[in-house]
């Protein structure tokens, strides 16, 4: 690739987010109902199905459940809280901007490349939870992939390629309607993800309160994985939870959002999206798995195929179907729109509607890939530790920099392009997180553990459990770097720079 | 829309959102089978989408 094109690719990107440059005004804030309403709709995914179902099959407890998650949801909160809006309130700039600063042109390019990718897959699991209710209404049956199903049945394609596309066809004609519409559904959603819970409660053996903890350790968080799936506990439920979202907090993407935020004490109200999504609908569609699978078995069903479509059908009837379609549908299609957005930047002179469809295509392949909801948990915590990194980076250069003499958003003040200590901060923190965790997973990663240190050979690491590490190996590496780059380079000082 | 008009569509939407929780809270109490409050959850999904989307505001801002 040539300068000219490079310079080319990073003006398309500049261009793209041009409005979002200037900090936002005083008069563009918002208060904390705007926030409270915000995160309440955008956390009840099609995806809370999923997850919830996961954690069943993983064969959790009811008390990695009820106090796991609690934990990695406060956690999450704070992180918003704590990390997130105060840095967003002080500097009022998108995600993109903060990363453009610090970590030059490049190093952004790539991010908003592989985060339309990412983008893209969580929307096709969206779309895909949106099939197995169709499907489950059609009498078509879902994909098993417990059962070795790992392609569809052609009739389920079908109804996906349907699906999939009246998401990109909306996206492509602007979802301004359909964002009034989700914003309808909103309150709707955690009703019925309560009621198919308490409703199925009576199947499952719940006379009442009293035997309310027994029923579920028994019956539905029982401890037990179902055969084939990896054993999770306690600090898989904290650590899911506090890591779906760890992009958006402790990876400072919801600057973009809390830049319009009056007080950083409105990053509480992240409060509100955490625990109706992923604390009582995963509890809830957790009780609507059993039920199902009990159910299953009880019919005489061997291997029992828990899809979001099936149990929402269980527990709510039409109704849970038409939530499971519109829970995936409503938060899919912003999702491709933004995935449109990033990819826009690497195609060059196609119109916003080829590029939408194009990710719109690449969505419906995904969504036709049985395994996505199948890891889902392992794909939001992949997600999660790859983008995290350079949110960690905004918030260090924020706090850390000044404090150590350092220089503030040091590639924009040099205008370098790439900031290599951002880079290997950022690839340096997954590659040493991926390769702890695949040493152990993965047969083509065992020789790692010959070259260890013995305290690191004996390390077992979980995706789940390498938030912190992540963290901390993000920020040290950023940090180290950054000293040498500042201090050993004979760059001379620029008016604004910290003695 | 008159305020009377939207009084009126918003008693009938939180009706339908009573009407999408409380008959599961009767199920789980022996009151009703599942089978009505299958029903029921349907009826108050129609209440629900039928008024709200005549009052729930547009979302003007972006960010």
């Amino acid at each position: 690739m040539g300068a000219g094109q490079k310079s080319t690719l990073v003006e398309r990107l500049d261009a793209l987010y041009e409005y979002d440059r200037e900090p936002v005004s005083e008069d563009k804030l918002h208060g904390w109902k705007t926030f409270i309403a915000m995160f309440s709709s955008e956390h009840i995914a099609g995806t809370e199905f999923v997850l919830g179902t996961l954690l069943v099959l993983h064969g959790v407890t009811a008390f990695d459940v009820f106090v796991g998650l609690a934990l990695g949801n406060l956690l999450a909160v704070l992180s918003w809280a704590f990390m997130c809006a105060p840095v967003a309130v002080k500097e009022r700039l998108t995600i993109y901007w903060q990363i453009r600063k610090i970590a030059g042109p490049y190093l952004t390019v790539v991010y908003s490349g592989l985060f339309a990718l990412i983008l893209c897959l969580l929307a096709g699991s969206m779309v895909a939870v949106s099939t197995t209710a169709i499907a489950t209404t059609a009498g078509v049956a879902n994909p098993n992939y417990a059962a070795g199903e790992t392609i569809p049945s052609l009739p389920w394609i079908a109804i996906a390629v349907g699906v999939g596309a009246v998401i990109a066809v909306v996206a492509v004609l602007g979802f301004e309607r359909l964002a009034h519409f989700a914003k309808v559904v909103a309150p709707w959603m955690p009703f019925v993800f309560l009621a198919g819970a308490v409703a199925s409660l009576p199947a499952l053996g719940v006379t009442g309160p009293g035997n309310f903890w027994t029923v579920a350790n028994e019956k539905i968080w029982t401890g037990v994985p179902k055969e084939g799936q990896m054993p999770y506990g306690f600090w898989h439920c904290v650590g899911l939870a506090w890591l779906c979202n760890i992009a958006q907090h402790m990876g400072m993407g919801d600057m973009t959002i809390f830049r319009y935020a009056k007080k950083w004490q409105m990053g509480f109200c992240s409060a509100f999206g955490m625990f109706l999504g992923h604390y009582m609908a995963w509890i809830c569609s957790g009780v609507m798995c059993a039920a199902f699978v009990h159910a299953q078995q009880a019919a005489g069903v061997a291997d029992p195929n828990p899809t979001p479509g099936d149990i929402a059908m269980l527990g709510a009837g039409y109704a849970g179907i038409v939530c499971v379609v519109l829970a995936g549908w409503t938060t899919a299609n912003p999702t491709l729109y933004r995935a449109g957005l990033a990819f826009q930047v690497a195609t060059p002179n196609w119109r916003r509607w080829v590029v939408t469809l194009v990710a719109g295509v690449v969505m419906i392949f995904t969504a036709c890939i049985p395994a996505v909801l199948a890891y889902l948990d392992r794909i939001v915590a992949y997600y999660g530790l790859f983008f995290m990194p350079l949110g960690a980076f905004i918030f260090i250069d924020f706090w850390l920099f000044p404090r150590l003499g350092l220089v503030r958003n040091y590639a924009e003040r040099r205008r370098l392009t790439i900031s290599w200590p951002a880079a290997v901060g950022w690839f340096g923190s997954f590659g040493i997180c991926f390769m702890l965790y695949a040493k152990d997973q993965y047969a083509g990663w065992a020789w790692v553990n010959d070259r260890l240190p013995p305290f690191l050979a004996r390390y077992k690491a979980d995706l789940f459990l390498q938030v912190l590490p992540a963290w901390i190996i993000a920020v040290t590496l950023y940090t180290l770097c950054s000293i040498i780059q500042q201090r050993v380079a004979t760059v001379p000082a620029l008016e604004g720079d910290v003695a | 829309m008159t305020v009377q008009t939207r009084l009126i569509l918003k008693a009938v939407s939180f009706l339908g959102l009573a009407l999408s929780i409380v008959p599961a809270f009767l199920v789980f109490g022996g009151v009703v089978s599942k089978a009505v409050y299958l029903q029921v959850m349907i009826l108050g999904m129609v209440m629900w989408f039928g008024t709200a989307i005549f009052w729930v505001k547009r979302d003007h801002t972006s960010g």
